[in-house]
């Protein structure tokens, strides 16, 4: 499945493309529009820096910038920290791509040496080739949010945060959650921030029970982990797809119940028990997990799954 | 001029299919591309006001239902899709497996493709869908896109004066036309097929050869013949009623107003300073000059607000020639900023197009405008990339210099035209343009140009043509702008360097096409003021 593409793949942030290549920012945007055209909406590019300057600040939601290295007389780097600034001055972080023309170039990559935030070196043809632009929008999708997740739990911080839990979340339930919600979510209406709320709720959640005090620091994750809060009293399955409550937090009540009933070696009859409902028509989640059932039960029998916390 | 050649891979025809390529293919290409035909779906369920789509179930019946497709928008992508039948109630008598035909139309570019049924509703109310069908694994162009079609109500007919057809057996029969486009005209048919023939259409004042084309028991379509550019004006004068009731033609108001509003939008002082009084009295005489030229070699019309006050213009001209073939300006847009009426605009942009696309005869398009105007550049690149009959979009540098005449034995051949009742000149060559007269053609006497968008030509080539027109012009001396590549350093012929840097060469088959992405740009530009980005 190709991320980054579906409609909510970048909700609550616009994407910037500049570059002072005459036409080359439009046809940029136009490419990515022809790939993904709920997310048209979302691009904007520029070939004037002071536009692009003014429509940064103006609208403090660029978060993303695809830049190319013609952007100026200086670094690339340079350029997108200051597109970047307006975003970054309400307190989160902006992530780049940078682009070159004619094969990567000494500047390009101190540019990436010189601004952490710039995650990604590619040609232009990688977005302008249509047999390119699916994969390489995935690819900043993925280090997008990768990066974003980072810059709020950086991995020092994730390592203690997850070994808090220890005393109610156990490795192998936190790995089968993790893995069973990234498969699910496969093909499904996510955004990025979504993303990592699926994965890092299961452990915000037991820390709220156990050690709460640990999240004060960590408010921002906290507040991105709710976006997958569980339905308190959920016990069925297809009444939970069913439900009215958010996608994202659909998923995590029933990620959580998966793995309840993985903890009651019930895991395969509760899934098969559900395969009937999944008919055409039915609810999207309920249909994914049906088509997902063996593999739901091969990341229940992973050895490694035993392994986690050693 | 010789170029050293070198020995390169040449890329597979593959290689050759862009996505543009294929979303805006040639007829009978089809998408098999799991991505591609995503793109195209997705396309077609973003935009709700924009599209239309029909099913035909194989067994059942051969007429084409109307239905909403949609799908569980928990899906990244669908995996499969929900019809609900518009016009319809209560289940469908077909069976899971059965094979069904649809066809969808986005923003005037229409694709169909069969699929197969996987579910039927006992209840399509409760349910909200008729049949659920699997995901198309090829999704095909249909036909060839067409001319913007009216359908006529008893609540629009009052804007079209009465119609009659007269031929060889009848004279002045009722014309009762239900659907109207620049090309044709359907209309039921009352007392069973007429055949196939030819005839007159008595419109109001005008009378318009015409052809049936097809005849049966339900309806007639007949296609226009217009022999003159002046009775497809007059007819587009009529049709523009109903197609675009907010256009008033230059000549419907006092032409100070148009001044007034050049003056109101920026348009002047956008390209030179602003118009002294004798100027504009220079515009307004050569708007009296051109007024007999309208529809032969130039059109402008206003577009007007609810309050009926003039908002926005745009004009077209025939500007110069490339061989024998007429080439066609948009130029002098301008409106009254105003978010709110960003759609109102867009009209300034199609009935140029839609305009051009019908007339009878031969033409192609040049079009200005700045990168700055990021809207301009999204409808120019859009249709560019989606361009089927090779549309052309260049970077260029716009130069207005001051140019005397020159004299030159044996120089280039020259066609001089009229223009209302001035007189235009212009080259005949097909890689370097040139054309001067009258000096405020267009207001900002944009009009008197040199055109090339090779850099063979050097500037001594440029300054000579130019002196060559201004001397054919019968002038001493002209304001000329040059168009030239960037990598052309013009820096030598002096002058001011214009805001205009885009130079787009619009093919006529293409300018279908181009109304797609004029439509098109504007809902996304509307989506982005209305701020729907930020959930």
């Amino acid at each position: 499945m190709m991320m980054g593409i579906n409609e909510k793949a970048w909700a609550g942030i616009n994407i910037v493309i500049y570059g002072k290549t005459p036409l080359l920012p439009m046809k940029m945007e136009q490419a990515i529009a022809m790939a993904s055209p709920a997310n048209e909406v979302r691009i904007d590019s520029f070939e004037d820096y002071d536009q692009a300057y003014d429509f940064c600040k103006s609208q403090k939601s660029v978060g993303l910038i695809l830049i190319l290295e013609n952007s100026g007389e200086g670094l690339a780097a340079d350029t997108f920290k200051q597109l970047g600034i307006h975003y970054e001055s309400k307190g989160w972080p902006c992530f780049g791509t940078l682009f070159h023309e004619n094969g990567k170039s000494m500047l390009g990559h101190l540019s990436l040496q010189k601004n952490k935030n710039l995650l990604n070196y590619y040609s232009v043809e990688d977005i302008l080739d249509p047999r390119r632009t699916f994969s390489t929008i995935t690819e900043i999708w993925n280090s997008f949010v990768a990066a974003f997740e980072n810059s709020i739990v950086p991995t020092k911080l994730q390592e203690t945060l997850i070994s808090l839990t220890e005393p109610v979340l156990a490795g192998e339930s936190l790995h089968f959650q993790n893995r069973t919600s990234v498969l699910l979510s496969h093909d499904l209406n996510i955004s990025w921030m979504e993303s990592i709320a699926l994965k890092w709720h299961p452990v915000i959640s037991a820390l709220k029970k156990t050690n709460d005090k640990a999240l004060v620091p960590n408010g921002v994750l906290v507040q991105i982990a709710d976006l997958a809060k569980t339905e308190g009293n959920a016990s069925d399955i297809v009444s939970v797809t069913n439900s009215k409550e958010s996608l994202c937090s659909r998923i995590s009540t029933v990620v959580q119940l998966l793995d309840q009933a993985r903890m009651q070696n019930n895991l395969r009859e509760t899934l098969e028990a559900i395969t009937p409902a999944a008919r055409p028509g039915s609810p999207a989640l309920l249909r994914r997990i049906a088509y997902s059932k063996e593999r739901i039960l091969a990341i229940s029998e992973d050895h490694q799954l035993m392994g986690v916390r050693a | 001029m010789t170029q050293t050649k070198r020995l390169s891979v040449v890329p597979s025809m593959a290689e050759k299919s862009s996505t543009a390529a294929i979303l805006s293919q040639k007829d009978d290409l089809a998408v098999t591309d799991p991505q591609l035909i995503n793109a195209i779906l997705s396309l077609y369920f973003e935009w709700e006001s924009k599209r239309t789509s029909h099913i035909t179930f194989a067994r059942r019946t051969t007429t084409a239902m109307n239905c909403t497709m949609d799908y569980d928008r928990d899906e990244g992508k669908p995996t499969e899709i929900r019809i609900f039948l518009n016009d319809f109630q209560g289940p469908v008598n077909v069976v899971p497996g059965s094979r069904v035909q649809v066809k969808m139309s986005v923003f005037r570019v229409s694709y169909e493709f069969s699929a197969t049924v996987e579910a039927v509703a006992d209840n399509p109310e409760k349910e909200r869908w008729h049949v659920i069908i699997d995901v198309p694994t090829e999704i095909k162009s249909a036909r060839r896109r067409r001319l913007p079609r009216i359908s006529v109500n008893e609540e629009s007919r009052q804007f079209l004066p009465e119609a009659t057809w007269s031929d060889f057996e009848q004279k002045d029969a009722p014309v009762p036309i239900e659907i109207l486009d620049l090309t044709l005209f359907s209309m039921r048919a009352t007392g069973g097929s007429i055949g196939l023939k030819k005839g007159i259409v008595q419109l109001g004042k005008i009378a318009i050869p015409a052809e049936v084309v097809r005849s049966d028991k339900n309806e007639t379509v007949l296609i226009f013949k217009f022999e003159k550019a002046e009775l497809f004006g007059a007819f587009f004068d009529y049709y523009r009623k109903l197609a675009y009731p907010t256009l008033r033609e230059r000549y419907e108001v006092p032409l100070n107003v148009g001044v007034d509003l050049y003056e109101k939008t920026k348009y002047f002082a956008n390209f030179q300073a602003d118009k002294s009084a004798q100027e504009k009295e220079e515009i307004l005489s050569t708007w009296e000059a051109l007024k007999s030229g309208v529809h032969i070699t130039n059109s402008d019309y206003y577009v007007t607000n609810g309050d009926g006050e003039v908002t926005g213009c745009s004009g077209l001209a025939l500007s110069y020639y490339s061989g024998e073939e007429p080439v066609w300006t948009f130029h002098q847009l301008c409106a009254v900023k105003d978010p709110q009426a960003l759609r109102q605009s867009g009209v300034l942009y199609t009935w140029r197009a839609e305009y051009l696309a019908a007339r009878p005869e031969k033409l192609s398009v040049a079009a200005s405008f700045t990168s700055k105007s990021r809207w301009l550049e999204r409808i120019y690149t859009k249709h560019s990339m989606n361009s089927k009959y090779g549309t052309k979009l260049n970077a260029v540098i716009n130069r207005r210099c001051n140019i005397s005449k020159q004299t030159k034995i044996g120089g280039p051949k020259f066609r001089i035209y009229e223009m209302g009742t001035v007189k235009r000149v212009s080259t005949t060559s097909t890689d370097l343009w040139g054309c001067v007269n009258p000096k405020f053609l267009n207001a900002n006497e944009n009009l008197n140009t040199v055109i090339t968008l090779s850099d063979s030509f050097s500037p001594e080539d440029l300054l000579g043509l130019g002196g060559q027109l201004v001397e054919a012009s019968g002038e001493d001396n002209t304001s000329i702008v040059f168009v030239t590549p960037p990598s052309v350093d013009t820096s030598r012929l002096g002058g001011v360097v214009q805001p205009s840097d885009r130079f787009c060469q619009i093919p006529k088959q293409d300018l279908i096409v181009f109304i797609s992405s004029v439509e098109h740009s504007i809902s996304v530009t509307e989506r982005k003021l209305c701020g729907q980005l930020v959930e």
